[in-house]
């Protein structure tokens, strides 16, 4: 083969190497982004009230006053996991939803963003299981979990916020 | 004996680059404050627990949480595969763990 021919071949290979490689790079999705801030958004505004549903009845609980037990059953209830289904329903729903719009088109970053929302999903499963099992959680349960769910979020947002910047994401 | 926080997190930052190898330069800038405030959160947990705020099955969730938080954290960087991901977590937990131990908490 002519040397002249084997340059352009390679350099043609090359381009299309090129061009599939860009075609494989994450780009910024503004809907991703803004469902993401939702989600979290939506974890920390549940876990936060249980958190402060169960200060409250730590408090009610050391109350000589009669008048308080109706503010406590109360409390109890709104803290319990029966009340609380509907909060988890809607949490596991959006990061599944969060899931199939960050994964719809694959990138490089694809398999590693499955990796990721994967133990997201295990670790609100987690709590959710916890709250089941034990009906009320304790509140520095509900904050501690909190802040892990929120690194998780934190680490997807850096993802999101790099691409948007037009930076490879790491 | 009270746990070292701070030689933890140092202990654990070197579990992780010794695990991650080149990568580590790669993501250094991102992962080490994110390595951080999950030692943070693990030092608060630690310290709830001991104050009898959680109980022995929460605080069993929470620690299952932190580990599967800071694979997923990690899983985030391109540079780092799944793989290596969960064995950079695996080798920051031993850490974790083995400190805990030495401290005499229970459920390390």
């Amino acid at each position: 083969m002519p040397k002249k021919l084997v340059l352009i071949s390679s350099t043609a290979a090359l381009a299309a190497m090129i061009l599939l490689l860009a075609a494989c790079a994450p780009t910024y999705d503004s809907i991703a982004d803004q469902m993401l801030v939702d989600t979290q958004k939506q974890a920390d505004t549940g876990l936060i009230r249980l958190e402060i549903l169960k200060t409250r009845i730590d408090d009610l609980e050391k109350s000589p006053n009669a008048s308080d037990r109706k503010d406590l059953a109360e409390a109890e209830k709104q803290a319990s996991y029966a009340s609380n289904i509907d909060f988890y329903d809607k949490l596991q729903s959006s990061i599944t939803t969060l899931d199939t719009r960050m994964t719809a088109m694959p990138d490089l970053s694809t398999p590693s963003l499955e990796s990721a929302l994967g133990q997201l999903r295990k670790n609100v499963d987690e709590v959710r299981g916890m709250h089941q099992k034990e009906n009320i959680l304790s509140a520095d349960y509900a904050q501690e979990s909190m802040n892990l769910l929120d690194q998780q979020f934190k680490a997807l947002t850096v993802y999101e916020l790099t691409i948007k910047s037009g930076s490879k994401p790491q | 004996m009270p746990v070292d926080w701070g030689q933890v997190g140092t202990d654990v930052e070197s579990a992780v680059m010794k695990v991650l190898g080149s990568s580590w330069q790669t993501v250094a800038t991102g992962a080490r404050p994110q390595l951080q405030a999950m030692i943070s959160i693990g030092q608060h947990i630690e310290t709830s627990y001991a104050a009898h705020k959680l109980t022995e099955a929460e605080y069993k969730s929470l620690r299952a949480m932190q580990k599967r938080a800071l694979e997923g954290i990690l899983s985030t960087y391109e540079a780092i595969g799944i793989v290596v991901a969960e064995q950079a977590a695996d080798a920051a937990w031993n850490v974790v763990s083995a400190a805990l131990l030495k401290a005499g908490v229970a459920f390390a």
